[in-house]
């Protein structure tokens, strides 16, 4: 078998457990409770000073849980820059130019904000959730499987939706589209 | 019985900057950190992506159950409450529809280049401020009325008839079956 460890995806067999093991070691290393909501709200406050005074202020207090997070976003880079997928992109949507601007932006703050809301309700993050639902916390189990049921009950509804939109082959809908399509190819 | 490692000042700091590369190495490489991988998922095509989440659950119910019989760790959990959680979660997962992005997740695809990530973190960042606001209304309503969950149970034996782990380990064992024989696992390489 040719698996080229650094380049190609990790199959699930390996990643479960490794996100699993650096729970419990995060648990054990730390002696507290892992989930992120804490911050989250300090580089939040952060930023609402700098923007408030106009001035950058004294950077937070390097705790664990910061350094946790930019080893998160360090930890991202190696990877990506190994396996040869870091590129800077931005939004994913076909269509029109204003199209392309206009859909990532309403759904990356819209989304963010939703999820962010939702996790400050439950009182932690979906990481601190799943810290949670190991430890065989009855809240951190109901959070996932609301944030599953919720998220994907809509999202299964409307990929369908979007797939019976589709003209069946041999109906006079793909036939005209096809036509369409065709249109203008010179002879 | 192991004593639990406490780590303090440098020596924690280190160990957290280092476990976090280990996260976000294994997000990147999960191909969870992007939003296509996230909302595949949730419509039950990206197999990978849900098997991924179920096989850290149960390794770390049956690591967790190990790690704190032998005292190496303890039970660390904020009092959960039934409705927060409920509202919470699914208002979480309606975020995610959009989104496609956790905060973790957000982190780790801004390092592997998804410049929308930024955009999912500065939504997050507005959320704050405005949960700020109406904490003081939600302390006289949601959480006056709502109920305390349990705190984690501690069993002694994980194959006891009184241990939830086993129950919780079992399903997860069906449904990870599930899916790799219904959708497949197999890890979905980015365009």
């Amino acid at each position: 078998m040719n698996w080229n460890f650094l380049n190609a995806k990790w199959p699930f067999f390996l990643t479960g457990p490794l996100l699993a093991l650096l729970i419990v070691l995060s648990l054990a290393l730390f002696n507290d409770n892992i989930g992120l909501s804490e911050s989250l709200t300090a580089v939040s406050e952060y930023c609402d000073d700098a923007v408030a005074n106009r001035e950058l202020p004294d950077a937070p207090e390097m705790d664990w849980r910061n350094l946790l997070l930019l080893g998160i976003l360090i930890g991202a880079v190696i990877a990506a820059a190994a396996g040869k997928t870091f590129h800077l992109e931005f939004g994913d949507d076909d269509g029109s130019a204003v199209g392309k601007m206009l859909k990532p932006i309403l759904r990356g703050i819209g989304g963010g904000f939703l999820v962010m809301l939702g996790i400050q309700l439950a009182g932690d993050s979906v990481w601190g959730a799943t810290a949670a639902a190991v430890q065989l916390a009855p809240g951190g189990w109901i959070f996932l499987i609301a944030m599953a049921l919720a998220g994907g009950v809509p999202a299964i509804l409307i990929s369908q939706r979007g797939a019976g939109k589709q003209p069946t082959a041999g109906t006079r809908e793909s036939t005209q589209k096809n036509k369409n399509k065709n249109t203008g190819k010179k002879k | 019985m192991i004593e639990p490692v406490v780590l303090s000042g440098t020596p924690l700091l280190v160990a957290a900057l280092l476990i976090g590369i280990l996260i976000g190495m294994t997000l990147v490489k999960a191909g969870l950190a992007s939003r296509r991988a996230i909302l595949g998922a949730l419509q039950l095509k990206n197999g990978n992506a849900i098997t991924t989440m179920l096989a850290a659950l149960l390794i770390g119910i049956v690591l967790f159950f190990a790690a704190r019989n032998s005292g190496a760790v303890e039970v660390h959990t904020h009092t959960g409450y039934f409705w927060a959680s409920i509202l919470g979660g699914a208002l979480c997962g309606v975020g995610l529809l959009f989104a496609g992005m956790t905060p973790l997740t957000a982190i780790a695809a801004l390092g592997s280049g998804k410049l929308q990530s930024l955009l999912v973190l500065a939504g997050m960042a507005l959320a704050l401020p405005v949960v700020g606001s109406v904490s003081d209304a939600l302390s006289k309503t949601l959480y006056r009325w709502d109920m305390a969950l349990n705190d984690p149970p501690e069993p002694e034996l994980f194959f006891a008839v009184d241990n939830p782990a086993l129950y919780l380990a079992g399903v997860l064992i069906v449904l990870i079956v599930l899916v790799h024989f219904t959708i497949g696992d197999k890890p979905q390489e980015e365009k």
